[in-house]
């Protein structure tokens, strides 16, 4: 596989953004920035490839999501080195990256499902069952049997 | 008085491991693009996020990464381990490392 890189010089501004550029990643923090406590931070790659990091909350401080300029283009990615877009257009990076971290703060559909059913499941063992005489309860477990 | 605001025990740890593997992939002589090549990747931008203590190297291509600097893959892991999770390296090899 060829790995995409550049050669391009560095411009202006915080670690190679220009101005608009930082200003138009910082929608990706401010969007988080009210729900949880997040950071950002920029560097360079060994190229001088300008990049974009939101932070999680401390202690971790994990990196949620990262952007970099590359050439023409510019890369979302995750924390784990995944690549969520890329697109020569940074405003779409910058939603396709609010988007995914909403996604990741929202519980999914089967958590959402499951929690519910295993509280329930936990109330009928834990303080029905009890009450349940044994008659009863072999009357209630017979159509598991047949 | 001012006090610097220390850093965080995790993300130093994570500094520290990235410094750690860029020395490592500049010992065995490659760029961030020959070893993100090396790994399969399209973009070599995860390895600078690694190495600049932003990310961690995934346990999914820790393997891959030893052998692409030349490590046994084993003691690379043990090295990640005691910087990523020092509490459970701990656990594993008794606070016995090579640092």
């Amino acid at each position: 596989m060829r790995v995409v890189s550049s050669a391009r010089p560095l411009p202006h501004g915080q670690h190679g953004w220009s101005a608009h550029e930082l200003e138009e990643l910082l929608r990706i923090y401010a969007a988080q920035a009210g729900r949880r406590r997040v950071s950002w931070a920029t560097a360079v790659t060994e190229r001088d490839d300008p990049q974009f990091f939101l932070i999680g909350p401390e202690p971790e401080a994990d990196c949620l999501v990262a952007v970099a300029r590359v050439g023409e283009r510019y890369v979302l990615e995750d924390g784990g080195g995944q690549v969520l877009c890329e697109s020569r257009i940074l405003p779409e990076v910058v939603k396709r990256a609010q988007l995914a971290l909403a996604a990741r703060s929202k519980p999914s559909l089967m958590v959402k499902v499951l929690v519910p059913f295993a509280a329930a499941r936990s109330f009928f063992d834990e303080k029905v069952e009890p009450l349940i005489p044994d008659s009863v309860e072999v009357f209630l477990r017979l159509p598991a049997f047949v | 008085m001012y006090f610097a605001r220390a850093e965080p025990e995790p993300q130093r740890l994570r500094k520290d491991a990235g410094r750690w593997l860029k020395q490592q992939r500049r010992d065995a002589g490659l760029s961030q693009v020959q070893l993100a090549t090396r790994l399969g990747l399209k973009y070599y931008t995860f390895i600078s996020q690694v190495e600049n203590g932003f990310g961690r190297v995934p346990v999914s291509l820790m393997e891959q990464w030893a052998l692409a600097l030349k490590h046994d893959p084993t003691e690379f892991t043990r090295q990640l381990v005691s910087f990523y999770d020092p509490e459970l390296f701990r656990l594993l090899f008794n606070g016995k490392e090579k640092k």
